[in-house]
């Protein structure tokens, strides 16, 4: 009897073990940053959190750049037992492998540069590196994972996630000295898309078949694509990303200031061109410089598949995926008013990363975004946690007014500082304000006065030769804070205060098995949750 | 410590670049270029034949805090048509403001972006104004100019050198596709969009290479230049509006009635006419390249500076005035060719009795640089540059009647455009309307051959080109013979200004402003650009016309 207790503990226990992971950057491949399987972290109990562990890792930052979102694997087998595995990428073609219960480190894997001699840098929008936050696919063996990268030379590599040895030679995949995405799988394809022309190379939605080894290549001829999360996928596999900075002309081709939704042909595995939207304002957003710069979200909603996402110019869009866009391909189902950025600002203001969407258990879906600076002074939330200056997660709910959908502000958040996409998990949202310093230009100094000059950062130890602009940014740029909210409120559970001491940039939250990370610009990664 | 250092002019360079994709030519200083041509060559919204269907309309007007100076009251705007700044992409026109002011106004969101105002010293009087000597702030901004025309911007995609969508796979294991031609994937070169590193890139200039879109290089690239009532010169940042680079500095004495500003290769020039309070009458030269900010002048030695442009330059850099016959003195009635920065006469013609009244103009023709000039002797000039009045400096190439009689036609400005055929006109506002002539040749010589005469106007100004399409503004000043009438009964008298747009190459009315503007314009005028055109008015208003876009 007792044998039998201990047995059924242990399959229990192992079944908790189990429970969620986060494989992707953005949560799944629909990019709706919501972690369905959260059993463990409560609105009730999560005012008890408190910081479990930090791990400093020897990851040297390539400009503001330094590491990407952690990915969680609730169950690993490797050759010391079952394991949940937390794995952060640097940008310096590093991964790093982390047993979360204990922030031990696991393996580290490096990537060396094989396209030829080291690039030069390309200042704080090309930083250069590996940029695009990995994906991990499971396998057929179960507990087995497979964690698939980019790095900077444009290959991609393929590393079981059990000890970091590569599970196939490394591939042929994008042109090097890029700056791809995060990375999304789906149906045995990777997908990314890149931006910023970096290295040269033009802005491309890229897809890498598994089972062939072909690469295909989309270009929208629309400026870059540079949502945070790469690209979203929903469920018939089309695959989408917002451009910036050109023309919406698609007479002649040119999809710029646009959503494109492009689709792998089965049989030739070639992109098609599926549909596009681009907002009737499309040249006052290109002439602003208001990039499509955010990873949508895609959802379901009373049975249709739905798509939400924002920009710089700061307003949202809810389109359906079938109809996307509609006839003229101009008409979303809705459009807010501007919800931040009236001085209409290319830097420092807007919606920057990437969207989150969650379903309640009363059925009620929710839509949330970040932005940075101030709220829009005419647009007003039922429920405000006070005044906003330097970002917030606004909340919507989405409704259905007879034929017609729209979205409804619900609350707004506390101010953050430079407020990045948020994670749901079991009704709460975690969130976070960067502490990064986001302005990309400065008034010019007074006669007789030199432009101030700012030094290198120093991490680890090493002092990181960088651009002015950079360096300027990262001299100026503070902490992070973390954030708990309640989902249907957004009122403040819990903070972090001032326990994470670093900033970060173009990173993002990870949340799975009452785990919450964060990693900051000094190449720590902070590990969040109640603790035994 | 080790840095990536990158001039500040390439961090502008790659600023300016990046508007010749958003904004096309600018309208950099008065009357738009170094040749005072006050055309823009290409529109992507502004044609013949979108201005024949309803579309182009008024956008907005804006009265600013400004206070007129007998008639004086706003100037002709500067344009930058995207600037990069701390506050974002801004679209800005540039307008100077008889109480010493320069605003920058948001010409998108119809905002004042910023405003300078110039404290004149406790310690010199200021003049009490005539309708001559208003006073005040006369000259328009300049921004840096090339001496070249400017080349029509490069449209298409996006920086990334693909030019329409395209989708392409490539061959198992040989990783992505070529999609721009380039061979197999290999090392690739520098980052097309992405700026340089590099300090401050709020940082002025130092002095960098011309870039394409008709500015000029050297210091001021990121900022414009005004002039005080005070005669100090100003280098103003284009995002705040301040002093940046150099401390204000004096370039020509107090109270003068100073002509438009323009800067060539680091030379800032204007003019002084009337002889407001002792100013001798002449051509301003500040070399910004000397750290002690030489200034050299050249007087006409009595006569007034013919017109409203300011001095105007040759693709050579020479500089060129004309004078009205108002005193006799060896360069009255003449149209004068100085040398760059010196002022040293270079050339001059002289016509006896012939009464310059406005600026001359200096245009291409068969690759070179050809002068013309209007008179209140009724006719219009043509001058080769190489020797402006032959041997004996009073033989012109050619000249032809305007036309009409010359009653107390105001100063002001000739406008010039090449056609899709390549001929060449020239614009001139006579007392009542606008009249346009075609460059010809008659037995080898480049002659005036009149084109088309404009309806009636009341006191046109100098009208602009966008794109084969002619603007022109009923200015509604009333101006009668002498000067006996007071400013305010000049302005009781007159109407409010109306602005037309004309097909170039018939002169058929497309379109007009009807009763929208509601004062009339003394000094300024038209300015235009990226599908939107400029006045402001005597009562201080600042109008915007064009085809509006979704915001």
């Amino acid at each position: 009897m007792r044998k039998v207790l201990i047995l059924v503990g242990l399959m229990f226990s192992s079944l908790v073990a189990i429970g969620a992971d986060w494989l992707t950057d953005g949560g799944n491949p629909q990019r709706t940053a919501w972690q369905k399987d959260e059993k463990t972290l409560t609105t009730e109990n999560v005012k008890n959190m408190k910081l479990l562990w930090k791990v400093k890792t020897d990851n040297v930052p390539r400009e503001m750049h330094s590491l990407l979102p952690a990915l969680i694997v609730g169950r690993v087998t490797t050759s010391s037992g079952p394991k949940e595995i937390g794995v952060v990428t640097g940008v310096s073609d590093n991964i790093y492998a982390i047993d979360v219960e204990s922030g031990a480190l696991l393996w580290k894997k490096h990537f060396e540069y094989t396209a030829g001699p080291l690039p030069r840098g390309g200042g704080t929008l090309c930083p250069g590196g590996l940029t695009a936050t990995p994906v991990i696919g499971p396998t057929s063996t179960p507990s087995k994972y497979t964690i698939y990268a980019a790095s900077w030379d444009g290959m991609l590599h393929q590393l079981n996630l059990a000890d970091g040895t590569d599970v196939v030679p490394p591939s042929k995949f994008m042109p090097p000295n890029g700056k791809p995405y995060a990375l999304n799988l789906w149906d045995n394809v990777i997908y990314t898309h890149t931006a910023q022309g970096c290295g040269g190379n033009p802005n491309v939605i890229y897809a890498y078949d598994l089972a062939s080894h072909r690469v295909s290549a989309y270009a929208p001829a629309g400026g870059g694509m540079w949502g945070r999360t790469g690209p979203p996928i929903d469920s018939t596999g089309t695959v989408y990303a917002g451009t910036g900075d050109a023309n919406y002309d698609p007479d002649h081709q040119i999809y710029g200031q646009a959503f494109v939704a492009v689709k792998m042909d089965p049989q030739t595995k070639e992109f098609k061109l599926k549909d596009y939207y681009a907002p009737t304002n499309a040249e006052w957003m290109f002439k602003r410089d208001l990039d499509m710069n955010v990873t949508p979200a895609i959802f379901t909603y009373k049975g249709r598949e739905l798509f939400v996402s924002s920009s710089k110019e700061c307003r949202i869009w809810l389109l359906d995926t079938k109809y996307f866009g509609g006839e003229d391909h101009r008409t979303p189902l809705d459009r807010t008013p501007l919800i931040c950025n009236e001085e209409v600002n290319f830097a420092a203001a807007g919606v920057w990363g990437s969207m989150a969407s969650w379903e309640d258990s009363k059925g009620t879906r929710w839509v949330l975004t970040p932005f940075w600076g101030p709220k829009h002074s005419q647009y007003k939330y039922p429920i405000e946690h006070g005044p906003v200056t330097h970002g917030a997660v606004a909340a919507f709910k989405v409704v259905q007014k007879g034929t017609k959908f729209a979205l409804e502000p619900v609350w707004l958040s506390r101010d953050m500082n430079q407020a990045e996409p948020p994670v749901i998990a079991n009704g709460v949202i975690f969130a976070y304000g960067s502490g990064e310093n986001a302005e990309q230009r400065w008034p010019e100094p007074p006669p007789g006065v030199d432009a101030p000059e700012f030094p290198n950062p120093v991490v680890n130890g090493v002092e990181i030769p960088m651009s002015g602009q950079s360096q300027r940014r990262i001299a100026s740029s503070t902490r992070a804070v973390l954030y708990a909210l309640d989902g249907q409120t957004g009122k403040e559970l819990w903070s972090s205060g001032d326990q994470i001491t670093s900033f970060n940039h173009w990173s993002g939250l990870s949340v799975a098995n009452g785990r919450v990370y964060l990693s900051t610009y000094d190449g720590t990664v902070y590990c969040f949750g109640l603790g035994k | 410590m080790k840095k990536i250092i990158v001039s500040a002019a390439m961090c502008f360079l790659w600023t300016i670049l990046a508007n010749a994709q958003r904004g096309g030519q600018e309208w950099l200083t008065s009357n738009a270029d170094a040749q005072r041509s006050s055309w823009i060559r290409t529109d992507a919204k502004i044609s013949v034949e979108s201005m024949r269907k309803a579309g182009f309309q008024f956008l907005w007007k804006i009265k600013l805090d400004n206070e007129s100076k007998q008639l004086n009251s706003l100037t002709q705007p500067v344009l930058v048509g995207n600037i990069i700044g701390y506050r974002g992409f801004k679209s800005l026109a540039f307008v100077g403001g008889s109480s010493d002011t320069l605003y920058a106004i948001d010409d998108d969101l119809a905002r004042v972006y910023w405003k300078t105002r110039f404290n004149y010293p406790a310690t010199t009087s200021q003049a009490a104004g005539s309708l001559l000597c208003p006073g005040g702030l006369t000259a328009a901004a300049t921004r840096p100019v090339s001496l070249t025309p400017p080349e029509p911007p490069r449209g298409g995609g996006g920086g990334n050198r693909i030019t329409a969508a395209v989708a392409k796979i490539g061959e198992p294991d040989q990783g992505f596709p070529d999609l721009v031609g380039r061979g197999a994937a290999t090392a690739a070169p520098a980052p097309v969009t992405a700026p340089p590193a590099g300090a401050n890139p709020g940082a002025p200039a130092a002095g960098g290479p011309a870039p394409a879109g008709g500015g000029g290089g050297g210091q001021g690239v990121g900022s414009a230049f005004a002039l005080a009532s005070d005669g100090m010169v100003h280098q103003l940042s284009l995002q705040t509006g301040k002093d940046i680079v150099m401390q204000p500095v004096r370039f020509v004495p107090s109270n003068a009635n100073a002509g438009n500003l323009i800067l060539v290769d680091n030379v800032l020039y204007t003019t002084t006419t009337n002889g407001c309070s002792g100013t001798p009458n002449g051509v301003w030269a500040m070399d910004l390249a000397s750290p002690a900010k030489t200034v050299t002048n050249w007087t006409t030695e009595g006569p007034n500076v013919a017109g409203s442009a300011g001095p105007v330059v040759g693709s050579d850099g020479t500089i060129y005035v004309a004078t009205d016959g108002t005193t006799s003195s060896t360069y009255a009635n003449s149209v004068v060719a100085l040398e760059p920065k010196t002022l040293k006469v270079r050339d001059y013609f002289t016509q006896a009795q012939a009464d310059f009244t406005a600026s001359p103009l200096v245009f291409q023709y068969k690759a070179k640089d050809l002068i013309a000039a209007a008179a209140k002797d009724g006719r219009l000039y043509i001058l080769n540059s190489t020797s402006l009045g032959g041997t004996d400096h009073h033989t012109p190439l050619s000249s032809t009647p305007l036309g009409s009689s010359s009653v107390d036609v105001a100063p002001s400005a000739l406008a010039s455009w090449q056609d899709a055929e390549g001929t060449r006109w020239i614009l001139v506002p006579t007392n009542n309307a606008i009249a346009a002539f075609k460059v010809v040749e008659q037995n080898g010589v480049p002659t005036l051959q009149q084109g088309w005469v404009s309806r009636d106007m009341v006191s046109p100004m100098s009208p602009i080109v966008i794109n084969g399409v002619v603007f022109a503004l009923s200015s509604g000043e009333y101006r009668a013979a002498g000067t006996q009438m007071s400013a305010v009964q000049r302005a009781q008298r007159s109407k409010p200004a109306i602005l037309y747009a004309f097909d170039g190459l018939t002169g058929k009315e497309l379109w007009t402003s009807g009763t929208t503007i509601t004062s009339f314009v003394h000094n300024g005028g038209l300015s235009g650009g990226a599908g939107q055109v400029y006045v402001g008015t005597y009562d201080n208003t600042f109008y915007a016309f064009g085809f509006a876009i979704e915001k």
